[in-house]
Order: C-alpha cells, then sequence, then structure tokens
C-alpha cells in the first residue's frame, strides 16, 4: 500500500481532530474530547507552537527519549510498542500518571502564594 | 517559616543540578541523572526553552549548614492533550529533607498551576512512583486523580538504541 509521511499544516486540523475523535472511540473515552479543530489550529500553528508532529524532529532536536501512555486493556498498541523497544515504565518502575484538572486545578492555582 | 517562590534564572542551574541528584538520590535512582548544569542552562534558558523552573527559597538566617538558601525547585513545561487542550505538565517537584512539612511543596505545586491557569493550559500533569506513599497521600490530598489507578493509562518509554531504531525506520 502506498502511503506517505509529512508534516502537518494548518489545513490539516479539521482531519486530525476527526481522527482525535476516532482514537478516543476507540480509547472508550469520546466524551473526553473537549477542543475542536480551532484549537488545534491556534496552539499547533502560531508564533510559538505548543506542539510538532513528526517522529522525525525527535532525532533533528537531539531528544533523549519519546514518551507515550498507553490503555492496559489496549494489547494490540502495547504489543506494538514494546515490539518497538518501549518499556512500561508503570509495570517496571511503578510511574503512576497523575492529573490536576477542572475545580482541583483552580482550587490549587487559588492558594499560591501571592507575588 | 519564611520562604519565597521565584522564577528560576540562568545562575540557579548550579542549585538546581544540585537538587535534581537529592531528589534522584530519594527516587533511588541517582545513576539515571546524565543532565549536567551545563545542559539545563541550554536548555532551560536559551531562545525556545524545552522547560521552566522555579526555586523556593529562605533568607540567609534559615540557610542550610552547606550554606544553601535555595532549598526546593519545580521544573515545568508546555504539553499538549488532544482531548483537552493546553496542558503543563510539572518535570519535578522537590523540597529539601529538612525543610518538608511547612508548606513550601504545597507553593511550589500551587504556583505552577497558577501559571497553567495563566497560560490557558486546563491540566497540571506528573508522575509519583507508587511506593512514594507520603508524595501519592500528599497529592491525592490537594484534589488530584491518579491517572493510571483509575483510567488504567500506563508511561511508555522509548529510548537509548531502541529510540534511534525508531527514528530510522
Amino acid at each position: 500500500m502506498n502511503f506517505k509521511i509529512r508534516r502537518a499544516a494548518k489545513e490539516d486540523c479539521k482531519d486530525i481532530s476527526r481522527m482525535i475523535m476516532d482514537l478516543a472511540i476507540y480509547e472508550k473515552m469520546p466524551d473526553q474530547v473537549k477542543i475542536s479543530h480551532e484549537e488545534l489550529e491556534r496552539d499547533g500553528f502560531c508564533q510559538n507552537p505548543l506542539f510538532e508532529s513528526l517522529l522525525s524532529k525527535v532525532a533533528e532536536k537531539q531528544c533523549v527519549r519519546l514518551q507515550l501512555s498507553v490503555l492496559n486493556w489496549n494489547t494490540p498498541s502495547r504489543d506494538f510498542y514494546a515490539a518497538k523497544g518501549a518499556q512500561d515504565l508503570t509495570v517496571t518502575e511503578g510511574w503512576h500518571a497523575i492529573r490536576f484538572d477542572g475545580q482541583n486545578l483552580d482550587n490549587l492555582a487559588n492558594e499560591a502564594p501571592k507575588d | 517559616m519564611d520562604f519565597s517562590i521565584r522564577a528560576a534564572n540562568l545562575d540557579d542551574c548550579k542549585d538546581i543540578a544540585r537538587m535534581i541528584m537529592e531528589l534522584a538520590e530519594y527516587e533511588k535512582v541517582s545513576d539515571h541523572v546524565k543532565v549536567t548544569q551545563k545542559d539545563l542552562e541550554q536548555d532551560g534558558f536559551s531562545k525556545n526553552p524545552f522547560f521552566h523552573g522555579i526555586i523556593a527559597e529562605v533568607p540567609e538566617q534559615h540557610k542550610t549548614k552547606e550554606g544553601y538558601t535555595e532549598i526546593g525547585y519545580a521544573l515545568y513545561f508546555y504539553a499538549y492533550s488532544s482531548w483537552s487542550g493546553r496542558a503543563i505538565y510539572m518535570e519535578d517537584l522537590y523540597v529539601m529533607p529538612e525543610f518538608r512539612g511547612k508548606g513550601v511543596g504545597k507553593a511550589l505545586m500551587s504556583k505552577v498551576a497558577q501559571l497553567a491557569l495563566a497560560a490557558g493550559c486546563h491540566q497540571l500533569n506528573f508522575t509519583v512512583l507508587n511506593w512514594n506513599k507520603p508524595s501519592m497521600d500528599f497529592y491525592l490530598s490537594q484534589g488530584c486523580f491518579d491517572v493510571t489507578g483509575t483510567m488504567g493509562y500506563h508511561c511508555m518509554r522509548c529510548e537509548g538504541e531502541a529510540l534511534e531504531h525508531l527514528a530510522q525506520l
């Protein structure tokens, strides 16, 4: 099958947004998707983009790690990542991902010392 | 106890490097630390920094026996959630042992949360080791949730030869 890999452009955001939803449906959490193509355009393609979208950027920027997360029941993906040489740090070292969001994030921020 | 929280600057990299090593010793992984003071200077204080830092400092009269007034830090960088948008990732949070239990860790973490909201972020993410009960209890008491425990996400990493090999494909 013929395919190519290229850097994403601003015009791709509608398709990226569609595929983000496809992925969220696969991960059984479609209700968690809160952003649309507009946020992707603003955050990915402005002056100081918050994200970049090519693996080659890892080598170019001399990064030493590629990190990602995968759902524990997602065996096909876990097997794929393991086959590519990724280690599961949650299993081998006991790392847990922790998050503050919503009201809890607001509450935490409100307790910051005043400058 | 009197302390202040401020943004890190280039001159703080020596103390940050020192405290990174102290944190790694606490986490029992000091042989994993490869980053040097020079790396921190280049990566944190260039035109497009890879991370930002905040420092907790005490006045001279409370300095450690070695003479340190910089007694805690947090490192963070901006990240992205394809579901929620802008996010902040807190890479390190550390307070020197003799200054714990006085609100310094809470102040550092709250400051990162405040910076997150100011930048339009909807999430503050970080990781903690499952055996690190004091830290886990502290974080949960502040209102976070365990993404690994409740949603089943595992943290994966590709590095070294595996990463180089992946980049060649």
